[in-house]
């Protein structure tokens, strides 16, 4: 998220040059970090802040407001020579929590699966671990097998899967909707449901994902200390405006609204 | 020097002058003290960080489990297949180079003539300062795939892959310290066997490397302490994944891999910041136990040379 | 050894010296394998660099998702890294090693700062980030912005705690060097100077230092090469993915404004620049060429180093020859 809090902060110095914009890098952690100890006024991040954080900072006397600022489509994908056309929620759970090891148990090649994932730390492992793997009965969480791989960025993630015949990956939409060597495989919440693409034809299904019938999607967020008010109030303003919801667009995320 | 002249501003001469001596030096002393410093900094910071990690997750969390979920709400913090991961990518790694780092250090040191010995010394040399991030790279992009199709692998990137991108920079390392070993072999007892007409490999063989092998099994000791050590190669290729198995085509994930990948994100103060300085607090007495080894080995090689000479 | 000899001659035969030349032949074999393979793997890297490489790419702004446009700000963020490493460690491990070479004697404390320098060698990188990250930023960075009340200017990643970092990192390259340099020197110019009256401090700094220069400075050229490609202890110091400005500061002279490295800032670095194309690229058929090139500029940039300090270690050596045999 941090190109895209870039192009912000240029795009919005473009149209108020007289406010000048500083953006640290970092993860989600650094974000909350530096909005906690209030040296961010704003802190934009991929996940909702935990009311573990939440506790935290108004004990530091900060008021975490939340924007929802953009939408992320959260794709899975294999390699093009892979027989399967779509897949379910619940077939991704077996698949990702280590039940079915072999592609053959869904009408696949004989073959072991080979599963990618990302940093155990990053925003879009633990979206794919709360949305598709959830709970078992016992309320327990379940967590991806270990021999899951993980990559350090889902570019690499897209790449790995291009060359493994056997591998499937998630990943942020973005990074997928403009390669040939990877599938983007359509998905259903349910195994009766129509299975709904991400990405039609190199393009990504905007639609789809902001209307929900493409089912795994998340929000970007920004959070500002209270109730944003002159420069900041005119930041937050700048992303949802009609020009920053196209840089959205243009970042290969998705608007928030059509444009 | 000043001590025949008795006059009295000889005399406050001197005792200036000492007086700045004696600043000079206690100045250069301080300044010889800082790595003294900086390695006391850095057992002192770690072992904090440690015993923090200790306190908050307790000792035998790390030892037993057997899993590495540090960011699971039932986080498992066991540092045993990271031990796993890291000796499945350092061991091979270690062998392959040593195998073919010694047969390069001997051929450089005794097979080759100088001149060719001057051209690829060099160059060799040049390979263990090769940054390593271009080596993970390299075998990303390129390596993965071709090792894929010779060893018919069913997972991409692995930990046998990782051996051959660390035995990339390791090969010169250990070939630079095997010649260095060879050399410091007083000539004499080549001739001596030669003159007792011993072939050539017979005489490397039996009387070179036995004379040497104090400093090469040290270059191979310290070439495992660089393997175990370095990050960014088994970062890229070796597949992360903090699986239970011995199997070397399999993804591991290594210690270094584990503190490079996680750092960045983790929440400083929580469980999982502490677990990270544990698990480097683990790699840093490791890989000083081992520098003491291959240090104690040389000195000794040092000392049995000078008893031949 | 002897017993081993006799039953050698005993053994020789034909057969035996067969089996000596194909002995012999297959190290030889073995190592023009190895060097053909060095050979190629630089040889790939010249060959896909060599193409993107012109002076937009050297000294561009990343631009579209760093798909077009050049490296400009990672070649000047490395070099910031570095320029500010070197000033934190050069001195330092020149005065250190004088210590060692010139001042200590035989001591419990010499004998304890070689063993430090010999253990703080030995130190995984990545384990020297922790310490950097750990110490530096969240313990000095904190304890400075505390009592400046600077909020969190220090107390966060940034080019002035990379460069720390990498200077405790390379101390012992510098340290090492400079000492086996100093040593070389022969123990008659300390005392024909100190005979000369001189004290040991213009001994040293008129006698030995120049002498040792060329050696000392082989040191220097190998600890910046080395800081160069270190990426693992950077990574979590304040290097960024992107930047949209040089990590500068202007220095205000009323007349004319004087731009410096501004040591609190983030900043681009070619080493982890190579690793975010080869991890993070969103579209790797495009960035590829760059990637590669990339590659290259920071591959050359270590070759030239190390070439450099080899030239000035074969020049100290002559030099040193020279100074011996005139004895």
């Amino acid at each position: 998220m941090v190109n895209l809090t870039l192009r912000w902060a240029e795009g919005f110095m473009e149209e108020h040059s007289e406010i000048s914009v500083q953006v640290t890098g970092g993860g989600s952690g650094t974000g909350i970090a530096s909005l906690i100890n209030g040296t961010s006024s704003i802190a934009n991040i991929s996940r909702e802040l935990k009311q573990s954080e939440i506790n935290y900072a108004k004990q530091n006397g900060v008021n975490p407001i939340q924007h929802i600022v953009a939408l992320d489509g959260i794709a899975v994908i294999v390699n093009p020579s892979n027989k399967i056309d779509a897949i379910s929620f619940s077939l991704l759970k077996d698949i990702y929590s280590g039940k079915v090891k072999n592609w053959k148990t869904i009408n696949g090649n004989d073959a072991n699966i080979v599963l990618y994932g990302r940093e155990n730390s990053s925003g879009t492992y633990e979206y794919f671990r709360q949305s598709i793997l959830g709970r078992n009965e016992s309320g327990r969480q379940i967590d991806f097998p270990s021999n899951m791989q993980s990559l350090q960025g889902t570019a690499s993630l897209a790449e790995a899967v291009s060359k493994d015949k056997n591998g499937i990956g998630f990943g942020g939409v973005g990074y997928f909707a403009l390669r040939n060597d990877i599938k983007v495989l359509p998905i259903s919440y349910n195994n009766s449901d129509k299975a709904i693409p991400p990405v039609i034809n190199n393009s990504i299904n905007y639609d789809a994902i902001r209307n929900g019938s493409y089912p795994l999607s998340r929000f970007l967020y920004s959070y500002t200390n209270g109730i944003p008010k002159g420069e900041e109030k005119l930041y937050i303003d700048f992303i949802l405006s009609y020009k920053g919801q196209k840089i959205v667009e243009s970042m290969e995320y998705i608007p928030l609204k059509k444009n | 020097m000043t001590k025949k002249y008795h006059s009295s501003y000889a005399k406050k001469r001197t005792f200036k002058s000492t007086l700045v001596e004696k600043a000079v030096k206690y100045f250069f002393f301080l300044n010889g003290m800082i790595s003294v410093l900086f390695l006391l900094l850095i057992f002192l910071f770690l072992f904090k960080e440690a015993i923090s990690a200790i306190n908050n997750i307790g000792i035998t969390e790390f030892f037993k489990n057997i899993e590495w979920y540090p960011t699971s709400e039932n986080s498992r913090y066991s540092i045993i297949p990271l031990i796993l991961g890291t000796l499945l990518t350092a061991i091979p790694a270690t062998i392959i180079s040593s195998l073919l780092g010694i047969t390069l250090g001997i051929y450089l040191s005794e097979i080759a003539s100088g001149k060719t010995r001057e051209i690829i010394k060099p160059f060799i040399e040049i390979f263990a300062g090769l940054p390593t991030v271009v080596i993970g790279f390299l075998m990303l992009a390129v390596g993965s795939t071709y090792f894929q199709e010779l060893f018919n692998t069913g997972t991409r990137l692995n930990a046998l892959l990782a051996a051959f991108g660390l035995s990339i920079i390791l090969i010169p390392t250990i070939s630079s310290l095997t010649e260095d070993a060879l050399r410091a072999v007083p000539n004499n007892l080549r001739m001596a066997s030669y003159a007792l007409g011993i072939n050539k490999f017979a005489m490397i063989k039996n009387v070179v490397i036995p004379a040497a092998i104090s400093g090469v099994s040290a270059g191979i000791i310290l070439g495992f302490g660089r393997a175990i050590g370095e990050t960014m190669i088994v970062l890229m290729v070796s597949g992360n994944a903090a699986e239970l198995t011995l199997n070397i085509l399999h993804s591991v994930r290594t210690i270094t891999a584990t503190i490079a990948g996680e750092l960045g994100e983790v929440a400083i103060g929580s469980p999982h910041y502490y677990a990270l300085f544990f698990i480097g607090t683990f790699l840093l007495i490791i890989t000083f136990i081992i520098n003491l080894i291959s240090e104690l080995i040389i000195e000794r090689m040092r000392k049995k040379l000078n008893k031949m000479n | 050894m002897v017993n081993r000899f006799k039953e050698n001659i005993k053994k020789k035969s034909y057969s035996d010296s067969i089996f000596d030349n194909v002995m012999i032949s297959v190290i030889r074999i073995i190592s023009f394998l190895l060097i053909i393979i060095f050979v190629l793997i630089l040889g790939k890297i010249f060959y896909e660099g060599i193409e993107v490489i012109n002076w937009n790419f050297l000294t561009g702004i990343p631009k579209s998702n760093i798909s077009k446009g050049g490296i400009g700000p990672a070649i000047f963020g490395t070099m910031a890294v570095s320029i500010i490493m070197l000033i934190l460690a050069v001195p330092v491990g020149i005065f250190s090693a004088i210590y060692i070479n010139e001042f200590a004697k035989d001591t419990f404390w010499l004998r304890l700062i070689r063993a430090s320098v010999n253990s703080l060698a030995g130190v995984p990188s990545i384990v020297i980030g922790l310490f950097g990250f750990g110490f530096f930023v969240l313990f000095i960075g904190k304890s400075i912005d505390n009592i400046l009340k600077t909020g969190m200017l220090f107390g966060q990643p940034a080019i002035i705690w990379a460069s720390a970092t990498l200077a405790v990192l390379v101390l012992p390259t510098i340290i090492v060097t400079t000492t086996e340099a100093l040593n070389s020197i022969p123990l008659t110019f300390r005392q024909a100077s100190l005979g000369l009256g001189a004290s040991k401090w213009q001994t040293i700094r008129y006698i030995i230092l120049p002498q040792a220069r060329s050696g000392i400075l082989t040191g220097v050229i190998l600890a910046l090469s080395r800081s160069i490609g270190e990426t693992a202890p950077i990574m979590f110091l304040g290097c960024a993915f992107f930047l949209p400005n040089l990590p500068l500061a202007h220095l205000d002279l009323s007349i004319i404004q004087i731009p410096i490295i501004n040591p609190a800032d983030q900043f681009m670095h070619l080493a982890y620049h190579i690793f975010i194309l080869a991890t993070q690229s969103s579209n790797p058929t495009l960035t590829a060429p760059f990637q590669y090139g990339t590659t290259l500029v920071l591959v050359l940039i270590t070759l030239l180093l190390n070439l450099t300090a080899i030239i000035f270690r074969f020049r100290f050596r002559k030099i040193i020859e020279v100074v011996k045999r005139n004895q």
